[in-house]
């Protein structure tokens, strides 16, 4: 990939995809904030304060380290000869148990920069809500998350956390009341409050310049985990695997090697019960190129272009869009991307906690059950390192459900 | 298939220029409460006064709607309303609507449909024009080639904090009328009106750049509002509080849509100064 070409370009666009399909109130809006995020990425001391934060208050650099006893059990289970060794991105070791507050401390300064009061986000499982709310609590910003009924039932105790830390939930109750309507609900909003507001979308997704900017804000993962892999390995890792849905971590650590095409990236989507329409949430793996929320990408929407119900054990993954870069990644050949079923990270999830000491969140499960698979086949000289976007004390509670389930 | 350009739309505006008077568009949300109703509540819409009728297509994620618009639309979709089903339905009904039809119709929908097919399919069904809500700028030029090839006229949306360039682009854009957002937010009703002299001036600086008719919607719930919009611009479109009668009255929803558009109707013709008498 020539590093001198600039992703997107001027207009959002990764390739095709990208782009900003809003309403018309909600340009100015965009155009406001794609001008001051361009003078803060040129700010030394926007950086520089960023960086200060994410040392002090975010807990990095997170570690990176080996996954000694996950590695036997690859190589137990692995043709003759194969079975690469495995190490960890730990970024549920970053404060609140995710990546995704790499995003909200950084989309939270630039608020403050352009001088908004109030903040507010989508949320579908909780973390990115949580994590706004965190972001919000430490910078004095008022904070509302909007999340769907269905999504607020499911996760309690992620609705009381942001309360514990000052937010408003608005909870929606239109369409299927999960994270794409409390997405539409939040856009909604953000057309009559831009003035005042700023809104923290939380993955890779939507209108230009948000896939950037979330992207950027997540790429000290991938950032620091080269500089980690050449120290600890003496070299880079020959693949590195993460789990998509919205795509914002996989973005956030593919865009460290991006540039180092002997490195294979690998995205792992959530095959939730089977490849029936309905019964994924894997637009890359099984839908088609399509608008959805602002830009265009790969999508699950029927033949008339009316969003598809989406399914997975993930609510973080439950959602049937992706990032338009993951698009032109896939398109490109750069990344490959495949899934994993409900019942793979299940087995997954179990395995990271029995072998590592590590209980992944189920989004992560499906990145472990992908690499897994991986690793298997890779020589014994290889080295694969797993993105472990999250921690998974959020998913204890639904892991019993699941796990009763299954007979397991 | 012929590809009659939008001499509907022209000719509508035109003639209410000429008569001084403003052109009545309501919008309903197309297949809400179900076809039927929106087969049967066209002509009437058009007998009450309409000149222009917006007739919105479906979509799950209607993000530029407020909640009315978003709840007819979901309750369509329930009730298995498809594009096909909806475009097959104007068409059977179109030689009963003496009005000009414009489609709002999302990019999603457009996209996923194949624009020129899509565009093509809209015109035989009787479509004069078309509005897309969500349309990106930088593409907007082929929706409008589309369209014209078509026989479509595109519709643009102006808001409040639309800047002059952008201004520009768009109305350079328009090959039917200029839909000019009469303020922030959402579609839905409000009590107040924006300030008099800003819309004027907004509207006067589209005048400025097209000859295109400039509408104006967003937010117009009663006939006094109606009327106060129609002494500025060239048509006046009603929607959510429309959609919500409709929506409100189950079964008599055609006839309530009706009584209430030659409410309005009166009001915009009461509101106007007669035509050289």
């Amino acid at each position: 990939m020539a590093g001198t070409t600039r992703i997107p370009d001027p207009a959002g666009r990764f390739g095709t995809y990208g782009g900003r399909y809003v309403p018309e109130t909600l340009v100015h809006a965009l155009s406001d904030l794609e001008t001051a995020y361009d003078q803060a990425r040129r700010d030394p001391g926007f950086q520089q304060e960023l960086d200060r934060l994410l040392r002090t208050f975010v807990g990095r650099p997170t570690p990176f380290g080996p996954a000694p006893r996950l590695t036997d059990a690859v190589r137990r289970t692995a043709p003759g000869g194969r079975g690469a060794a495995v190490w960890l991105k730990r970024e549920d070791c970053a404060h609140t148990g995710a990546h995704k507050i790499n995003n909200t401390i950084g989309q939270g300064l630039l608020a403050l920069r352009m001088g908004r009061t109030r903040i507010i986000a989508e949320t579908g499982a909780g973390q990115h809500g949580v994590a706004t709310a965190t972001a919000c609590a430490r910078f004095g910003l008022r904070c509302e998350v909007y999340m769907g009924a269905e999504d607020a039932r499911r996760q309690a105790l992620n609705v009381f956390r942001m309360k514990l830390l000052g937010a408003t939930v608005r909870v929606v109750e239109d369409g299927s009341r999960t994270l794409k309507d409390a997405t539409n609900a939040a856009m909604r909003d953000w057309m009559g409050s831009s003035r005042t507001t700023h809104y923290i979308l939380g993955s890779v997704v939507g209108p230009h310049p948000f896939p950037m900017i979330v992207r950027d804000f997540q790429a000290v993962i991938g950032r620091e985990c080269r500089a980690q892999a050449l120290d600890a390995i003496g070299r880079l890792p020959d693949a590195v695997v993460a789990c998509v849905g919205g795509g914002s971590n996989a973005a956030g650590i593919f865009t460290g090697f991006l540039e180092d095409p002997q490195v294979q990236l690998l995205g792992i989507e959530a095959g939730g019960r089977s490849e029936r329409a309905g019964d994924h949430a894997a637009p890359l793996s099984y839908g088609h190129p399509g608008i959805l929320h602002g830009s265009l990408s790969y999508v699950l929407q029927d033949g008339d272009g009316q969003t598809a119900p989406v399914h997975s054990c993930s609510a973080g993954l439950d959602y049937p869009g992706v990032g338009p870069e993951h698009a032109w990644w896939k398109d490109t050949g750069r990344v490959r991307y495949s899934t994993a079923t409900d019942a793979d990270a299940l087995d997954a999830f179990q395995m990271l906690a029995r072998t590592e000491g590590i209980i992944p969140a189920l989004e992560t499960a499906h990145a472990v059950a992908g690499a897994v698979r991986l690793a298997r086949e890779l020589p014994r000289d290889a080295n694969l390192v797993i993105n472990v976007s999250g921690r998974g004390d959020k998913d204890v509670a639904e892991a019993i459900r699941l796990i009763d389930q299954s007979g397991a | 298939m012929s590809a009659t350009p939008p001499s509907r739309l022209r000719e509508t505006f035109a003639r209410a220029r000429a008569a001084g008077d403003a052109v009545l568009c309501p919008y309903i949300t197309g297949g809400h409460p179900d076809l039927a109703a929106t087969v049967r509540t066209l002509p009437r819409l058009a007998h009450a006064g309409a000149g222009v009728i917006e007739i919105g297509f479906p979509f799950s994620d209607p993000i530029a709607d407020g909640p009315v618009i978003a709840a007819a639309m979901d309750r369509a979709i329930a009730a298995g309303v498809t594009t096909g089903g909806l475009l097959a339905a104007i068409r059977d009904a179109r030689a009963t609507v003496p009005a000009a039809l414009v489609g709002m119709i999302s990019i999603s929908l457009l996209h996923a449909g194949g624009l020129e097919r899509m565009t093509a399919a809209l015109a035989a069904a009787g479509f004069d024009g078309l509005i897309v809500p969500d349309l990106d700028l930088d593409q907007a030029a082929t929706i409008a080639d589309a369209g014209r090839a078509s026989g479509l006229g595109l519709c643009p949306l102006i808001a409040p904090t639309t800047d002059a360039a952008r201004v520009a682009r768009l109305a350079a854009l328009s090959s039917g009328f200029v839909y000019l957002l009469a303020r922030v937010g959402l579609t839905g009703e409000r009590g107040d009106l924006p300030d008099r002299a800003e819309l004027l001036a907004r509207i006067e600086a589209v005048h400025r750049v097209t000859d295109t008719p400039v509408v104006v919607g967003f937010g117009i719930s009663d006939a006094s509002q109606a009327a106060a919009i129609s002494e500025l611009a060239d048509g006046v479109i009603v929607g959510s509080a429309l959609v919500r009668r409709m929506g409100d009255a189950g079964p008599d929803a055609p006839e309530a849509a009706a009584a209430w558009t030659a409410e309005l109707a009166r009001a915009i013709r009461r509101g106007r100064p007669p035509a050289t008498a």
